[in-house]
């Protein structure tokens, strides 16, 4: 088991730098918004990039904090049927939807890896003032779904463990 | 496939995964890529997948999501949000049902600073239950003006319950902020009104006690210091949208920017509660997002296999008046509220609900705004409304869920006073919209 802790205490140090990193993010997305109105009702002078950056902002914090949220079970769940089920069966449930939704990242990280691969070697560019390179708004969600998917992994090793002890 | 089977489909496998414990993204997110890959072409369609929820977040509407989230952290990680309590304590007089009158007026202030329902119920609850408990109040006069009280926070803007619904529902989000103003201090109204008749018929559930005396100067300085300064932040969002000098998403920014600015000037800034407030901001704002992203996917794929067309078409279709049809809406949503929490709801009912009201002819914005009620209605309903979980958790010992439902049953008939009366008169909603500059 000292190879799970260890993966466990990398994952979670890496999950947590990046929740920071999307925090940083959102201070800066509120301040380049604020410097926005300012300049457009002071000095009449409107960036055309602030709108722009702050989408490709929210879609970095989104990302960015997914794999602590999942982490810490921060995301929204209904917990009342598992919740009155019996512990065996609920621990049952529990990792049959780990391994479903580990799946599911595993595959959708995939097929992002893919489409962010196809960006990059094709030199796509967003149709959008800015023009940046596709491949650096789509690559965030394989990454996170990555990270997901090794942290839906570590639960299904967690789940298994309890049910044998 | 008739689309009545692709509909059934699509909601039974989203609503079963969601029952099995599987966290609402994800569950989107498992309905969508089946989806795509059997009606898109495989792997092609899971891509296209992909570039589609890139997409639906990076979107300039959803920035007030994550910016009102920092206005409510930062009140609370900065302890502001205690100071209004004192503040509105001073102002209170010897009055029956003092503490419980403190719950609305709390309620209506925190509504103005935070967009969120279950931070209110816990702040409140936190802050008021332990005086109301050692003053002898009941439950209908402590949990139950915190629970309908805390609701209002989605019904004052900044509302980050509205941002949702306003672009789930593709609607004015402006417009929709404007919208909830005069509802949701009529919902206020109607809480304090219950709350006088109820200490005059039953004067035992709220103990009248000695308060001391606060000179007026006191009164006046506390104001000053802790109330006043909040017209700043409120003025920064309302203000700022009312007036034209910025959009929704902007005024959110501006709001979030005075509200630190406001802790900065109370000497309240620590870097651990920028940190804190930041971080946490952050992390909500994400785990909104991320089912939003979904639930848009979601909707693009019914409207994709004609399933939204169909089910609209079927309502439109059903010998019954608009009206009622309506109302029936809304009571489903209440219905749904007793059981789930407000998002699955919204991001499940409100594609295909909308496009109903739109083609009866109704404003949508008067639509949205009973619908916010019905979720607040929903939130504080028996038997699993998630405010009621959450006040459980700040109750006295010894209070059972029992005691919370009977406390909470009033203000619940009063939530449905409100709908009547926004149902019965649409000005309420769309007299202040229309001032809008």
């Amino acid at each position: 088991m000292t190879m799970f802790y260890l993966i466990r205490g990398w994952l979670s140090r890496i999950n947590s730098a990046l929740a920071y990193l999307g925090a940083a993010l959102l201070l800066l997305m509120c301040l380049a918004v604020v410097s926005e109105i300012i300049s457009r009702t002071v000095f009449s002078v409107s960036g055309l990039w602030v709108i722009e950056t702050s989408e490709y902002a929210l879609l970095y914090i989104t990302f960015l904090a997914c794999p602590y949220l999942l982490e810490h079970k921060r995301h929204v769940m209904i917990d009342v049927l598992v919740n009155g089920l019996p512990p065996l069966a609920s621990r049952w449930v529990a990792l049959i939807v780990a391994i479903g939704a580990g799946a599911l990242c595993v595959l959708v990280a995939y097929a992002g890896a893919l489409t962010s691969i196809d960006q990059y070697q094709m030199g796509f560019r967003e149709s959008t003032t800015l023009a940046p390179l596709s491949f650096w708004l789509t690559a965030i969600m394989p990454i996170s779904l990555g990270l997901m998917a090794l942290q839906f992994g570590l639960q299904v090793v967690h789940n298994l463990q309890e049910m044998v002890d | 496939m008739e689309w009545y089977w692709l509909f059934s489909l699509a909601i039974g496998s989203l609503v079963a995964l969601m029952l099995l414990g599987m966290p609402v993204v994800f569950a989107f997110m498992l309905v969508n890529v089946i989806g795509a890959y059997t009606l898109m072409g495989g792997l092609a369609g899971i891509e296209q997948l992909v570039i589609n929820t890139v997409e639906s977040i990076s979107s300039f509407t959803l920035v007030p999501i994550a910016l009102f989230m920092i206005m409510g952290e930062a009140m609370f990680h900065s302890r502001i949000a205690f100071d209004l309590m004192d503040a509105l304590d001073k102002w209170m007089g010897k009055i029956r049902g003092r503490l419980a009158f403190m719950a609305v007026g709390g309620g209506v202030l925190f509504s103005t600073l935070t967009g969120n329902s279950m931070g209110s119920t816990a702040l409140l609850g936190s802050t008021l239950v332990p005086e109301m408990e050692a003053r002898g109040y009941k439950a209908p006069m402590s949990i139950g003006p915190i629970l309908g009280s805390a609701g209002l926070a989605i019904m004052i803007p900044p509302s980050s319950l509205a941002v949702i619904l306003g672009v789930v529902a593709e609607i004015s989000i402006g417009r929709l902020l404007m919208g909830i103003i005069v509802p949701g201090l009529l919902m206020a109204l109607l809480y304090a009104v219950y709350i006088y008749l109820r200490c005059l018929l039953d004067p035992d559930v709220a103990p009248t006690f000695d308060v001391p005396e606060v000179p007026l100067v006191e009164k006046l300085d506390a104001t000053v210091r802790h109330i006043l300064p909040l017209s700043l932040v409120v003025f920064s969002v309302v203000g700022f949208i009312f007036l034209g000098i910025a959009t929704p998403s902007e005024a959110a920014a501006s709001g979030a920017i005075a509200t630190l600015l406001l802790v900065w000037l109370k000497r309240r800034m620590t870097w651990k509660v920028l940190k804190d407030t930041l971080f946490d901001s952050a992390n909500i704002a994400a785990m909104v997002l991320v089912i939003v992203a979904g639930a848009v996917t979601f909707t693009q794929l019914l409207a994709y296999t004609g399933a939204t067309e169909g089910m609209v078409e079927f309502i439109i279709g059903l010998q019954a008046s608009s009206g009622a049809l309506v109302l029936l809406m809304i009571v489903s949503v209440i219905i749904l509220g007793m059981f789930m929490g407000p998002l699955p709801i919204m991001l499940v009912t409100l594609p295909i609900y909308v496009p109903v009201v739109i083609s009866f002819g109704y404003d949508p914005i008067w639509f949205a705004v009973m619908y916010l009620i019905a979720i607040e209605t929903g939130a504080t309903s028996p038997p699993l409304g998630g405010a009621l979980f959450v006040m459980k958790a700040v109750a006295p010992i010894g209070t059972t869920m029992s005691d919370i439902y009977k406390a909470a049953t009033p203000f619940i008939l009063c939530d449905l006073l409100a709908i009547g009366l926004v149902f019965s008169f649409p000005i309420i909603v769309l007299g202040p919209v229309e001032y809008m500059w």
